[in-house]
């Protein structure tokens, strides 16, 4: 009866201590996770108290993709740092939103169901025109803030100048990139050359036109030049460092016949009706994500940005220089 | 078969027995072997069909799927998208190589990262009206597909597969069939071994049964018969058993019993005669043969006494033959009494010769004072017995008395003399004993009394 009575109080006291584990377990996983989350501490703390109560909205990022999984990750990141970073001015939630071209992103813009857009020069010139949007960063890779649009052809193709390519064909990549296309297609148009597009890249071109093809990456645009697909491409001075998409195997074989003058690299837009708070607020912490740590790797994350540089006057300069090889291309390519 | 005992027989049946068992271990383990080689090698082969059926399904779904993703890719020449699209057929462990060529059928990808065999002329294969065909070889299986666009062909794909795997994959599952089966057999024979065991000893030991059982008292049985046969009569030993064997024994001690019983009975009656239980004629001759030759040998001295009852024939036929034989009886007690008085030697003898005539042998120096002393008494004896007769009548006996070797050395002559003498007596009016005299008994020789013949010994 004795050993009875022991046995019953150790069962009961078996039964509360499991139940405690399972009752602590959670608080324990819930303590861990806790550490592996960015430590509390703003990246942008706002300068002063907030002026009034702001009404609770999503920030709502653009980006033109035809590929909107691929580039979902890339916009995450710095999304969910502005949405918490921003609740002073009343951000409560992030969405992303994507068009598939500049026409469509600008009619978003024009109806306010986008705040805010990156994107390349040629771009952000269009977004502005038609979507009224007003640029607010300049972001620079690689130490750079600005870069070119570089023209290539094989070393044994003879093609030495623009000029050369009369009668051949060039690959851009697609019909919204600034130094693959609009660019590249300018200073053909410039050098006296008419373009004329194909309905594939192994077509040839009629006589002493130049016959063109869009390669969507420049991965194809390295394996078009080099395997004869097309006489040349053109390509990012960025893209043409990037051994992913020419490798040495291929650089050896090729030559840069062409330069484009610089342009700025990608711009950050908002759009024109964004109340002054939260584009200063939002300009304010984008520009100040390099100083630390947690902000340079979010700025990784978002393209392989290493900073955001307020725009200037001369950046504005810059890309109104733009404007007339845009239009020309417009109008005697498309 | 006929010729050989039981114990050969039944080892020959016990051998016989384990040789069909053996075989049967034997057959039953060669056929399950058989099967068991038929079992893993069809395994096998149904193993590798299965994995080329789905293989070929494989390619098939592979060549399907690639002749739609790339049809887009072919068309813009993106060879970025061609190379994702194929990828991961690529990384597939048993995928060879993928080959996209254009409608002329030149390389346009083989998902190498240098592109250096771009435009290299591939085989340009015929394909059936589905677009589609695998083609197998010894070591590859190639599968072809036609990329469409409308109704226009703009080039194609090609995949290869290794066999190679699909032969590990058989040869893997050979060889774990055979291990698993040779553990299988291992069972089996140690079962098998158990088995043969238990037989072996339950075959060894009923055979020891049925030979102690059986064998052992039919084997005695056979010696005592032999014992029987040489006239060893020493009682068997009756057995305990209840079965047909035993029984049989016990018959056969009892078959013995009688036997011993009847033979003596037999060769009582050749000694004996049956009336009054002396000495036969035939035991007297035999005893004659034996005692004379040694006698001859140490030169030692016999009597013969001739005995005949006077006028026992009157006696006889008037009081019928049962009190004749009756009286006959009695005389022989008589003279077994007086015999027993002398008494006799072990190589003396007290016979009847037949009828009335009775014959007594005698050795030894006091052999005539003997003899005498018997005649003395003998005669008031009989007289006696002659007068307790229902109608007494007067009784007596000659007695004729010869000597050896003086009056014969054969036993025949001895007879011949005393019963000359007997015959004297009787003439003389009977009730005398008369000694052999051969001046006085040799014309006699044609006496009708002298019936004694040499053909009688």
């Amino acid at each position: 009866m004795r050993s009875g009575r022991f046995l019953r109080q150790w069962i009961v006291a078996a039964i509360f201590g499991l139940l405690g584990l399972w009752a602590g377990l959670p608080v324990l996983a819930q303590s861990d996770s806790a550490q592996l989350l960015p430590s509390g501490a703003s990246l942008c703390p706002p300068p002063h108290p907030p002026e009034r109560d702001y009404p609770p909205r999503t920030l709502v990022i653009g980006r033109l993709s035809d590929n909107p999984a691929a580039f979902a990750g890339a916009l995450q990141p710095i999304l969910d740092l502005m949405v918490r970073e921003l609740a002073d001015v009343g951000v409560i939630d992030g969405r992303i939103l994507m068009a598939r071209d500049a026409a469509q992103m600008a009619s978003y813009l024009r109806q306010g169901k986008v705040d805010w857009v990156g994107d390349t020069a040629a771009v952000a010139l269009q977004l502005m025109d038609r979507g009224n949007a007003e640029p607010v960063a300049i972001v620079s890779k690689n130490g750079a803030s600005q870069y070119r649009s570089l023209l290539v052809a094989r070393s044994d193709s003879g093609i030495q100048s623009l000029a050369d390519l009369a009668g051949r064909t060039i690959a851009f990549q697609n019909s919204s990139s600034t130094t693959a296309y609009y660019l590249p297609a300018g200073m053909l148009l410039e050098a006296g050359l008419r373009l004329e597009i194909l309905s594939s890249p192994l077509d040839r071109p009629p006589p002493k036109l130049v016959g063109y093809a869009f390669a969507r990456v420049p991965a194809n645009s390295a394996a078009w030049v080099h395997k004869r697909v097309v006489d040349a491409v053109a390509v990012s001075d960025q893209d043409w460092n990037n051994p992913k998409d020419f490798p040495p195997s291929f650089r050896n074989d090729l030559r840069v016949f062409a330069r484009s003058p610089l342009v700025p690299r990608a711009i950050e837009l908002v759009r024109g009706d964004l109340d002054d708070p939260l584009r200063e607020r939002l300009v304010d912490c984008l520009t100040g994500l390099h100083r630390s740590e947690a902000g340079q790797q979010i700025l990784r994350s978002y393209f392989g940005a290493q900073q955001m540089l307020p725009s200037t006057a001369a950046d504005h300069q810059a890309l109104e220089s733009l404007r007339p090889w845009l239009q020309r291309v417009r109008e005697e390519v498309e | 078969m006929k010729g050989l005992s039981l114990s050969a027989r039944l080892s020959l049946l016990v051998g016989a027995a384990l040789a069909i068992a053996l075989l049967a271990f034997a057959g039953f383990w060669l056929s399950q072997s058989r099967t068991e080689r038929d079992i893993a090698e069809s395994t096998a082969a149904l193993l590798t069909e299965r994995a080329r059926d789905h293989l070929a399904q494989r390619a098939e779904q592979s060549v399907d799927y690639l002749r739609q993703a790339l049809a887009n890719p072919l068309i813009y020449v993106d060879l970025l998208a061609i190379s994702e699209i194929i990828a991961p057929i690529r990384q597939q462990t048993d995928v060879l190589g993928v080959e996209v060529y254009d409608a002329d059928g030149r390389l346009l990808h083989d998902g190498s990262a240098d592109l250096s065999e771009f435009g290299r002329t591939v085989l340009k294969p015929s394909l059936p009206e589905s677009g589609r065909a695998l083609s197998w070889s010894d070591a590859s299986l190639v599968a072809t597909g036609r990329i469409d666009f409308g109704s226009r062909a703009i080039g194609g794909v090609r995949l290869r597969y290794a066999l190679t795997p699909i032969e590990a994959a058989a040869a893997q599952a050979r060889s774990d069939v055979d291990s698993r089966l040779a553990d299988l057999q291992r069972r089996q024979a140690l079962a098998l071994l158990a088995l043969g065991s238990v037989v072996l000893t339950i075959t060894v030991l009923s055979a020891w049964l049925v030979s102690r059982a059986l064998l052992r008292p039919v084997r005695e049985l056979a010696e005592y018969a032999q014992r029987v046969e040489a006239g060893d009569y020493t009682t068997i030993p009756g057995s305990t058993r209840q079965d047909e064997l035993g029984q049989l024994q016990q018959r056969f001690a009892t078959m013995t019993e009688a036997l011993r019983k009847h033979e003596s009975q037999i060769r009582r009656e050749a000694r004996e005669d049956p009336l009054t239980g002396l000495a036969n004629r035939r035991q007297l001759r035999t005893h004659l043969q034996q005692v004379i030759p040694a006698l001859q040998q140490r030169q030692g001295e016999a009597l013969m006494l001739f005995l005949d009852l006077d006028r026992f024939k009157p006696i006889n036929d008037a009081l019928g033959h049962e009190a004749g034989d009756l009286l006959l009886r009695q005389v022989a007690i008589e003279l077994q009494q007086i015999a027993a008085a002398l008494p006799l030697g072990v190589d003396e003898l007290l016979a009847r010769l037949g009828g009335d005539e009775f014959l007594l042998w005698l050795e030894g120096p006091n052999a005539m004072s003997r003899a005498l002393q018997l005649a003395q008494a003998l005669q008031p004896r009989l007289q006696r017995l002659g007068q307790s007769l229902p109608e007494p009548m007067p009784l007596s006996a000659s007695i004729g008395l010869a000597r050896y070797p003086t009056h014969g050395e054969r036993a025949i002559d001895l007879l011949r003399a005393a019963d000359l003498a007997m015959y004297r007596a009787k003439r003389a009016g009977g009730a005398r004993l008369a000694v052999f005299d051969p001046a006085l008994d040799q014309r006699d020789v044609t006496a009708p009394e002298l019936r004694l013949g040499d053909q009688d010994w």
